[in-house]
């Protein structure tokens, strides 16, 4: 649009130069044309010359009559000769106008004026004595003067003849020249009018597309009136001094006022809270100054107006500014979005309902696994302790009961798992293993099920076998969740489980693939397969093996161990299923580790408290066989009696019983009585993070998860780290005594920064860890931060023959308690200022 | 227009003044008024010797013609003084010379300064040679519109009537 205007307003630039041009040449041409004719006219008008032509026959007449007398006197000798003097007299009057005046005068006549007024003078010189003489001297001589007068009419005749000729020929070639002047002034005259007519014409035009233009501009500015007038959003327009000066009718609907109340008004007044009155004006006044925005043209912002009635509403608004001729102009588009924000609102709270929904129902998951792990737990137990009893062919079923036994519980821990990982509470086991056992074993108790579906197996670990640190199980998990799929899909064919291992620095990248020759997987599966309770063949659901959650776990656990799993397919050729780790390099030789290897426990006086007889049974069982001396309570209240009387070693406390339940008798027991400071062990199929904390903060050292096996008991009986308290309450108290409440705070704060500091150290690459374990062992016995004593302690001493398997030790463990040993000292800070 | 009816109403006002003052000629007679004319001294015409005309209102001017050489001095009586003086009326004026040469003009057309009834031309009296007796001039010199066809055409030479019959 605008090109257009420049366009049209050249065109009217040019036409009012070209019509001044014509202007200009038209007069140019015209008014000297004008003034020749002007004069020539003039000429005309005054024309100093009395008609040559009547001159000349008025002298002939009168030369005639002269002549008349002359002969009427010469036949009639009587008569008087007055008339003939009166008749000369006048023919002499008139002979002087020819001999003098300037009628005879002419230019172009040449010398003929003066050879008549030669002849003239010539004549009257000769004649005038006669008749001025005696009347008998005229009358004599009457018969000559006619003679003469004879000859003078015969001259004049000639001369006149001549001078007629002349004049004819000046009066053509003055009309001729007059004529052409005419005639030029008339073709400038056309040539002008048909300039002025073009020009006019050109004018209508310029008129014609400028009156387009206008009809134009007021089409678009109709247009986009109606624009502005249907527009959902409020609209409002205001000049620099942000006085309203357009208001559609969404901003009626919007704010109350009508148009009229609103035109021409303060739009702070009109729309703005009285709150935000004062910002806004600052705002403007901003503007104004300095032409500088922080509203304007910044996007969509929420903000808060002012209703007609007083209610103040949330409202989403963009302003945009734009430049007018009467100085800027600020364009305001607004939107109540009350009823958004209350859908938002409620979007949250149903979102929070359907979140908390979730959750309750992941607890009821947790807690049915629980269940079932409690049964297991005697079954597992009571199968150990009748595997080391049986011989023979009886050891054999035993074995397999074991193992079905194991299997089922994973099914169960799956299920667990899921709801962990969910709540991110998954916690791996570290431990060194031997990769390429460790997979060759797995895979060999699949084939007796290959061999069943006459589908071959193989494995082939190529190149290096290292020893890896990691979580065995969880790795072994995941090729076991691959190769159930594998062996479910493949009819025909065989599987191929491959690892292989690359160099790392410090680490080993690790990839296991499982290969089928099944049907493969559409590439638009391909992705889908990973998201929970995904089937590719519903017929899978009947079988009954699992419920759709496997690779999702798979996927989990690999991202947990920082990991990542995949699939390679085409359809009909069969399918790659991947894992790729990286796990840093472990020390210990391969193997079974174990209880076997160590050497025997101290033995120690151990309290029982249990309600379940088939658990007292296990528990006890595996105790004797370790060599510990075992006393049975078969209740809290009993337990807490028990331990009032006789100092025991350890206590091992079910948590949920009858009757007085284990938090509450471990609290009991920590009041008084002989076994006050026994290390108090929690047995619970609640192995939830809160439960831990519930059971550590009733004052219980460490956790025992059911079902107990043999190792987990030989850990805790060697009173594994997690024996030993994060904090020492005793110790604390003895300080806050000795100190005060401040100074204690103060020996807080320089702990937490020495403590932060020495942890940084400890794990820098060329730390002398002998020396900062010493010394961070020291830190931590001053407020009694038992545990991490101990462990640095521990530390310490296998940094003295072991200083690579220290230096792993603090890698992996030294954050992690040291942030829990802080916060659990913050933890009692907080909970006695 | 309206100065001229002016002028005329005065002409009227003063002509009752003059009218009926004229004896008859003494001299040769110059000149012969008639027609519709107040006054009047032979046979209902008013005859004017130069001694009469000399009596009348003189008006005088110098001024080049077409049809004389130099510049001569004209001297004479106003044609509108003659009309004042003779109570004269009508529409048109009708002017005849001796050799038959006749005029006519219509009474508006009589000025204020022109035309001018000359009886002496450079103070002499003018004989029939030098166009007299009475020659009616107009001051050719002083103005365009004295120089058009019509005021010579008007400029009567050897003047010995005029009337005032239509």
């Amino acid at each position: 649009m605008p090109a257009r205007f420049l366009r049209f307003a050249g065109l009217a630039r040019i036409a009012r130069v070209v019509l001044g041009c014509v202007v200009v040449m038209s007069l140019c041409l015209l008014l000297p044309l004008g003034l020749r004719i002007h004069d020539s006219l003039a000429g005309l008008r005054s024309e100093a010359s009395d008609n040559l032509h009547w001159n000349l026959s008025q002298l002939e007449v009168d030369l005639v009559r002269l002549d008349e007398e002359v002969r009427v006197d010469t036949l009639l000798p009587e008569a008087p000769l007055k008339e003939l003097r009166k008749r000369y007299d006048l023919f002499y009057s008139r002979a002087q106008n020819a001999i003098g005046g300037k009628g005879y005068d002419a230019p172009g006549l040449g010398e003929l004026p003066q050879d008549l007024a030669a002849h003239l003078n010539a004549y009257l010189a000769r004649e005038t004595p006669l008749i001025d003489g005696p009347d008998a001297t005229l009358r004599a001589n009457l018969p000559t003067m006619t003679q003469r007068l004879g000859a003078l009419r015969d001259d004049l005749r000639k001369i006149s003849i001549a001078m007629v000729d002349a004049l004819a020929k000046l009066g053509d070639e003055k009309r001729d020249a007059f004529s052409a002047l005419v005639r030029q002034m008339a073709w400038a005259t056309g040539t002008a009018i048909l300039l002025l007519a073009a020009m006019l014409g050109a004018a209508i035009w310029l008129n014609r597309i400028a009156a387009r233009e206008q009809r134009l501009t007021a089409e678009v500015s109709r247009r986009l009136q109606a624009t502005i007038d249907s527009a959902l959003d409020a609209i409002i327009v205001s000049d620099e001094a942000g006085r309203i000066i357009q208001y559609n009718p969404s901003a009626e609907t919007t704010f109350g006022w009508p148009r009229a109340e609103v035109m021409g008004q303060e739009l702070g007044q009109m729309i703005v809270p009285a709150a935000l009155r004062a910002g806004h004006a600052a705002g403007m006044a901003r503007m104004r100054a300095q032409s500088s925005y922080r509203v304007v043209n910044a996007g969509r912002i929420q903000s808060v107006a002012l209703h007609r009635s007083g209610r103040e509403f949330p409202v989403e608004l963009a302003i945009s500014a734009a430049g007018g001729q009467s100085g800027r102009i600020f364009i305001a588009f607004l939107r109540d979005i009350s009823d958004r924000l209350a859908a938002e609102a409620e979007l949250t709270a149903t979102r929070d309902q359907a979140l908390a929904a979730g959750r309750a129902k992941t607890e009821f998951i947790a807690v049915m696994s629980h269940e079932m792990r409690t049964p297991l737990n005697g079954v597992i137990a009571s199968l150990e302790i009748a595997a080391a009893m049986a011989e023979g062919e009886l050891k054999r079923f035993i074995t397999l009961a074991q193992d079905s036994a194991q299997l089922l519980l994973r099914h169960a821990n799956d299920v667990l798992d899921i709801t962990r990982l969910e709540r991110g509470g998954l916690q791996m086991t570290i431990e060194d293993f031997d990769l390429n056992a460790h997979l060759s074993g797995l895979v060999e108790t699949f084939r007796p099920i290959c061999d069943d579906k006459r589908i071959g197996l193989s494995f082939a670990m190529p190149g290096e076998h290292p020893i890896l640190q990691g979580d065995a199980f969880r790795v072994g998990q995941i090729v076991r969740n691959f190769l159930s799929n594998a062996i479910k899909f493949v009819k025909v064919g065989g599987i191929t489980v491959e690892a292989r291992v690359s160099a790392a620095p410090d680490a080993r990248q690790v990839e296991i693939s499982v290969t089928d020759t099944g049907p493969g997987i559409a590439e638009a599966d391909q992705a889908r397969i990973f998201d929970e309770f995904v089937m590719l063949d519903p017929s899978f659901g009947r079988t009954g093996e699992g419920a759709g959650l496997g690779l999702s776990i798979c996927r989990r656990l690999a991202r947990a161990m920082g990991g990542e799993i995949g699939v390679e397919s085409t359809l009909g050729q069969g399918s790659t299923f991947w894992l790729r780790l990286t796990l840093p390099l472990g020390r210990k030789p391969a193997g079974p580790s174990a209880p076997v290897d160590r050497a025997p426990m101290p033995a120690m006086d151990v309290l029982v408290v249990e309600d379940n007889a088939t658990n007292r049974a296990v528990v006890g069982e595996l105790l004797r066989r370790l060599g510990q001396r075992v006393t049975f309570a078969f209740d809290g209240e009993k337990g807490v009696a028990a331990a009032q009387v006789r100092h025991y070693d350890l206590i091992l406390m079910d948590v949920s019983m009858p009757v007085m339940d284990g938090l509450t008798a471990t609290r009991l027991i920590r009041q008084d009585g002989a076994s006050r400071t026994s290390r108090i062990i929690a047995v619970t199929a609640h192995s939830m993070p809160e439960d831990l904390d519930r059971i550590r903060a009733a004052g219980m050292d460490d956790v025992l998860s059911k079902p107990i096996s043999g190792a987990n008991l030989i850990r805790v009986l060697s009173g594994g780290l997690e024996a030993e308290g994060l904090i020492d309450d005793t110790r604390l108290a003895e300080l806050r005594t000795a100190v005060g409440a401040e100074g204690l705070s103060r020996l807080a704060e320089k702990f937490f920064h020495d403590g932060n500091g020495l942890v940084g150290r400890l794990l820098a690459e060329d730390a002398n860890i002998t020396t900062l374990c010493h010394e961070a062992a020291g830190l931590a016995s001053v407020l009694g931060a038992t545990r991490l004593r101990v462990f640095c302690s521990r530390a310490e001493e296998m940094s003295k023959q072991r200083p690579d398997d220290a230096r792993r030790l603090l890698r992996r463990d030294l954050q992690g308690l040291w942030a829990e040993t802080a916060s659990a000292l913050r933890a009692q800070m907080g909970g006695t200022a | 227009m309206r100065v001229l009816r002016a002028l005329f109403g005065l002409i009227l006002m003063t002509s009752a003044a003059w009218a009926g003052d004229f004896a008859p000629p003494k001299g040769d007679v110059l000149l012969t008024v008639k027609g519709d004319i107040a006054a009047t001294n032979v046979d209902g015409t008013l005859e004017l010797d130069a001694a009469q005309l000399a009596a009348l209102p003189q008006t005088e001017f110098t001024t080049s013609t077409t049809w004389t050489a130099g510049k001569p001095q004209f001297k004479g009586v106003l044609l509108k003084d003659l009309i004042a003086a003779a109570g004269a009326k009508g529409g048109t004026i009708t002017l005849k010379a001796i050799n038959d040469y006749t005029i006519t003009m219509p009474l508006a057309d009589v000025g204020a300064e022109a035309p001018l009834l000359a009886y002496l031309m450079d103070g002499q009296p003018m004989s029939l040679r030098d166009k007299g007796p009475v020659w009616m001039v107009y001051p050719y010199d002083s103005s365009d519109k004295f120089r058009t066809e019509e005021i010579f055409s008007r400029s009567i030479w050897q003047l010995t009537e005029i009337d005032f019959s239509d």
